[in-house]
């Protein structure tokens, strides 16, 4: 109500020039407006724009969030797709009681999770997988990226998406035992793992 | 010099903090919003029985939308005779591999038609340009227009070209 409101106290008839102004003033409204007010008005309003700016704001980390469960990038996309499509229909749920960000994050790694069991995707790796190779063309810097990135494929989900969701998406414990369903100190234990795996994997660094 | 194990983790830690998050593939976010306004449409979809008059269809149309609910493209609907409806959503062929989601390289059967007019099929893209808006039609700053009664948003530039 609020977006509308604003929208049409700036908003009068006006020529093209004035059309293009006011349509540059009225996206620079939404990319300012928070992720909760913005939920609010594509909650109570169908606002698509509202939502898109949020799609905008947050799909490259639930992608990344998705990529850390699935492992295929063209999975991770249908499931950061799926996932955005779950929060759209589900918007007038959302109470507030987390941040947006967390919300569309429980979202998509539940999508995410249902896309590699339902492809039976969901096998536990070799412990002893190989380490991967980088590029000799690369440079040290993005060798170590290369490197990361593969031996991350390597680690079990749910050692993987702790790490992606804890060092890439830098999210505090505490979400992310929210966003997992189990307790912080098993949150730490797998974190603990993971990098014990990718020291391994990665040969001491 | 070896690293001791606290100091192995640390490095990783740091490591991986210096990863940003992978961009998300081109087309994800055009693929969510026009699987939102393909869905969007469904109500529209399912309101379109053939017992109906397109004149009742309409009329329930803007009793939804005076009543704040329903999807924008009615609006469209509603001012224009039903065929702007079916512009809401464009559908594109996106081949497999090209690193669009899903949905978009899925998306390639007709939408379904919304309405009928004078017995005849709806057409598959909006009309051109139909001339002013609709009596009563204010502009916002978004580009759009916001219908007389103040409460819905429609989003169709075919509408606003005066």
């Amino acid at each position: 109500m609020a977006s509308n409101a604003a929208a049409v106290g700036v908003g009068t008839a006006v020529d093209e020039r004035g059309a293009d102004a006011a349509r540059r003033e009225s996206e620079r409204f939404y990319r300012q407006a928070s992720d909760a007010v913005l939920m609010r008005w594509a909650a109570e309003r169908d606002d698509e724009m509202a939502f898109e700016q949020l799609v905008v704001r947050y799909q490259s980390r639930l992608y990344t969030l998705a990529l850390g469960v699935c492992r295929s990038p063209q999975e991770a996309a249908d499931a950061a797709q799926e996932g955005l499509l779950a929060a759209w229909r589900a918007r007038a749920s959302f109470r507030g009681e987390s941040a947006v960000y967390h919300w569309l994050c429980k979202i998509t790694r539940r999508k995410a999770i249902d896309s590699i069991r339902g492809r039976e995707r969901a096998v536990a790796l070799d412990e002893e997988a190989e380490a991967p190779s980088g590029g000799d063309d690369h440079t040290a810097a993005t060798t170590l990226r290369v490197d990361l990135v593969d031996a991350l494929r390597l680690l079990p989900t749910e050692f993987r998406e702790a790490a992606v969701m804890a060092y890439i998406l830098k999210l505090p414990i505490s979400q992310i035992a929210e966003i997992t369903g189990v307790p912080e100190n098993t949150v730490k234990t797998r974190l603990f793992r993971a990098r014990a795996r990718l020291a391994a994997l990665l040969g001491g660094v | 010099v070896t690293a001791r194990p606290p100091d192995v983790h640390a490095a990783l830690a740091a490591a991986l903090c210096e990863l940003e998050p992978f961009d998300a593939p081109a087309g994800l976010q055009v693929s969510v919003m026009r699987a939102i306004r393909a869905e969007q449409l469904a109500p529209v979809a399912a309101e379109a029985e053939p017992s109906v008059s397109l004149r009742e269809r309409l009329r329930r149309a803007r009793e939804r939308l005076a009543s704040g609910h329903g999807p924008p493209g009615l609006v469209a609907a509603a001012a224009t005779g039903g065929a702007m409806v079916l512009g809401m959503v464009s559908v594109t062929a996106i081949p497999p591999g090209s690193g669009a989601p899903q949905a978009a390289r899925t998306q390639t059967a007709p939408l379904p038609r919304v309405f009928t007019l004078g017995g005849r099929e709806a057409p598959d893209r909006a009309p051109a340009p139909m001339g002013p808006a609709a009596p009563g039609f204010r502009w916002l700053p978004t580009g759009s227009a916001i219908s007389p009664n103040g409460r819905t948003i429609v989003r169709n530039r075919n509408l606003l070209d005066a």
